[in-house]
């Protein structure tokens, strides 16, 4: 990746700009101002000061929101860092993204939010909100200060990867954080019934690994919809993987239960049939589904059931990855993958308009996180996205830009290509 | 009024009897001997339950300043350790030759229970607070510290800060606040908040602070840790810096407002320190004032028995 600081005036010629209000495209140019939008036309006049970039036939939008990634940070530097991840990032054409808690120590009190978010300034790639835990230590039983937490900068709660298992005590994290408009991020997931490391079924027995019932994910996603509704609180599904899921949602929604999910790119793309050799680089939580799992997750997501597309940026080191399938940890790593992935398997294959695939990855998100979109308009600050939709990528190690390099996408050719993302007074050449 | 049982037992009439008796009360203590003969011969029991120091006392001296016999009858030496149930203790009460029960009791109903046996042997029953349900008395003593101060109800604003859900006093507050005629409104958080409190109009304020102002009356609960077990708070630090009162919001207030507390209060929780030498600040009237109104509500129920 090469980072440049953005020359005085920098035009963008002959883009493509996706207009997510309007949905349309359009042919313009862009002219940047010390990293403000200047001008947007059909076409602008060069001057010799300006710098020049010819986006012929790219697209052009905002920059994308990641509501899932898992920033390793404090804790697990050698997982990554808030240089590679962020990086990462940028790379997959995301300007903000949320970081979840489960770091080590997790991300329980303000000073750890202040932390995160002042050392992301040293670098200023990308914005980091932080999401923090909905209870101390992750631990299902004491809440934390929401206010101070906010205050610090937190933009949402979850005890990822540790569903708070008593409804008593999820109620009253709904209820505490409705005083302060927190949305409550569930990991859906009942851990006493999810007692494996893939999906429980045929490919389970015949591979002889211990399975995960579908259900524990639809059991507590059920329960989780319903207690937020009960006391009227904001809630949010992460990673929704099944079709039971699928089809009590739709249930709940025909029912005007008020939610908001998302799915993973991995989701609509791999099925447990992927998992070849023992390959832990299809080991994720939760597990890869049938083919018909992954077909409801499209539906979907066209349906506008699944409001959003996130990543789970997993990070493992390859010695822990490098393991067993039971001792090795559960997730990949996906920032870089997760638009490239959305668009070829929804885009390209004719399920999502462009525009429509642009929703799930900021219109929507931004409207969970209460956050305003940074339009691509004259006089707001450039936070763009360059996206060649007809330029081949290859997505070998040399291309990862995250410390981890766990991921079942490795040396995947896609159909197009993230060129560049300007933000924060930057151009970063991908 | 046959018992006292709720604030609704109670008509506004009825609520300026028992201001008029309190108000004639308060001369008599001010006596070098302050006790008058009214209730000689009569022996009434209380029955608490649950621990208490004020409540309980704030009867005995009010039965003790109308020359009525009281026996304090409390939880930690009673029979109930031993099992005794409601119902024997009923019983056994009627063989006592009672003339009337105070009663504080952890369960909600209880003194209704009482008060459904008691009621043909023309034995009346005070509710001293039952679970989280009522506490009548302070509920009236609250109104009365207002009364002597605003005279009127009419338009007084009146803000209940902290937990609306388990505490009796704010419900029999806010019934005694509306039935005469005040503008009631509150402030928690939400794991505080009864579910559908919206449907008792009351305006809930997520930030009181922008509004304090208006208010004649700001009244902080009591932070109960003793009632629940589970943490409807993180942390005291964070409730005290939002839910609690300190100097700087006095000055927000009116000048004539009054801060009230049903007491004990936790300092640096529901209030912090500095507000005590406030002249708005009543807490220590309302203490007063308890007693006058106790001697008013006994007086008046021997009254209706006769």
């Amino acid at each position: 990746m090469k980072i440049e600081n953005l020359p005085e005036y920098f035009l963008l010629k002959n883009g493509i700009l996706i207009d997510l209000d309007k949905k349309e495209k359009r042919e313009v140019d862009i002219l940047i101002k010390e990293g403000k939008i200047e001008k947007i036309a059909k076409e602008i006049e060069k001057k010799e000061k300006f710098k020049i970039l010819d986006v012929k036939d790219c697209y052009i939008f905002p920059g994308l929101i990641d509501l899932h990634t898992h920033l390793r940070i404090p804790g697990r530097e050698d997982e990554e860092t808030i240089e590679t991840g962020t990086k990462a990032a940028i790379a997959g054409g995301f300007t903000k993204i949320c970081c979840m808690p489960n770091t080590e120590p997790p991300l329980d009190n303000e000073s750890l939010i202040t932390y995160l978010i002042e050392e992301n300034k040293k670098y200023n790639y990308c914005d980091i909100y932080p999401i923090a835990c909905a209870t101390k230590k992750r631990e299902g039983k004491e809440l934390c200060d929401y206010y101070f937490l906010k205050k610090a900068g937190a933009i949402a709660i979850s005890d990822d990867g540790s569903p708070i298992s008593s409804s008593q005590i999820l109620r009253l994290v709904l209820e505490y954080s409705k005083t302060f408009d927190l949305p409550y991020f569930s990991h859906c997931e009942d851990k006493e019934l999810a007692r494996g490391v893939i999906n429980e079924g045929f490919i389970s027995y015949k591979l002889g690994l211990r399975g995960i019932p579908d259900i524990s994910e639809t059991i507590f996603a059920f329960r989780d919809v319903l207690i937020a509704n009960y006391v009227k609180s904001k809630i949010h599904l992460c990673h929704i993987s099944s079709k039971k899921t699928v089809e009590v949602l739709r249930f709940l929604k025909e029912n005007n239960y008020r939610f908001t999910c998302e799915t993973a790119p991995h989701y609509f793309t791999l099925t447990e049939n992927d998992i070849k050799n023992y390959d832990t680089n299809y080991k994720v939580n939760p597990p890869l589904k049938r083919e018909e799992d992954k077909e409801e997750i499209k539906k979907a997501l066209k349906e506008g059931l699944i409001d959003v597309i996130a990543s789970d940026h997993a990070p493992h080191l390859l010695s822990e990855k490098e393991e067993d399938f039971e001792k090795a940890p559960f997730g990949i790593i996906g920032l870089e993958t997760c638009f490239l992935l959305s668009y070829e398997e929804l885009v390209l294959k004719g399920n999502l308009t462009i525009f429509e695939l642009l929703e799930k990855f900021i219109t929507n998100p931004t409207k969970i996180l209460g956050i305003e979109i940074n339009r691509i308009k004259e006089g707001n600050w450039a936070e763009l996205v360059i996206f060649s939709p007809k330029e081949k990528f290859i997505y070998s190690e040399d291309k990862i830009h995250s410390k981890s390099k766990n991921t079942p996408f490795l040396n995947k050719e896609f159909k197009s290509k993230i060129k560049a993302v300007i933000n924060n007074n930057k151009i970063f050449y991908i | 009024m046959k018992h006292l049982l709720s604030v609704n037992d109670l008509n506004e009439k009825d609520i300026y009897k028992i201001f008029e008796y309190a108000f004639q009360f308060e001369e008599v203590l001010s006596r070098p001997i302050p006790i008058v003969p009214s209730l000689k011969g009569k022996t009434i029991l209380t029955l608490f339950y649950e621990p208490s120091t004020r409540t309980q006392t704030s009867f005995t001296l009010a039965c003790k300043r109308l020359s009525c016999d009281v026996i304090n009858f409390s939880f930690s030496t009673s029979s109930v350790l031993k099992g005794e149930s409601l119902l024997d203790t009923v019983k056994n009460v009627l063989k006592m030759k009672i003339d009337g029960i105070i009663i504080r009791h952890p369960v909600a109903g209880v003194p209704n229970f009482l008060a459904h046996y008691l009621d043909k042997e023309n034995i009346f029953v005070i509710n001293a607070g039952d679970g989280i349900n009522e506490h009548p008395t302070q509920a009236l003593l609250d109104a009365y510290t207002l009364y002597k101060k605003f005279k009127d109800f009419r338009n007084l604003k009146i803000l209940i800060i902290g937990d609306i859900k388990h505490s009796r006093v704010a419900h029999s507050d806010i019934l005694i606040f509306q039935k005469l005629g005040c503008e009631v409104y509150v402030s928690c958080p939400y794991s505080f908040l009864p579910i559908d409190f919206e449907k008792t109009k009351i305006p809930y304020l997520s930030d009181f602070r922008k509004e304090l102002g208006k208010f004649d009356c700001v009244i902080t609960l009591r932070v109960q840790k003793e009632r629940h077990n589970l943490s409807y708070l993180p942390s005291i630090r964070e409730y005290h810096l939002l839910y609690g009162i300190k100097k700087e919001d006095l000055n927000k207030m009116k000048k004539d407002a009054l801060l009230m507390h049903p007491g004990p209060v936790n300092w640096g929780v529901e209030l912090s320190y500095d507000v005590l030498e406030d002249k708005r600040c009543v807490i220590l009237d309302q203490v007063f004032n308890g007693v006058v109104i106790r001697m008013a509500i006994i007086f008046l129920l021997f009254q209706e028995k006769v």
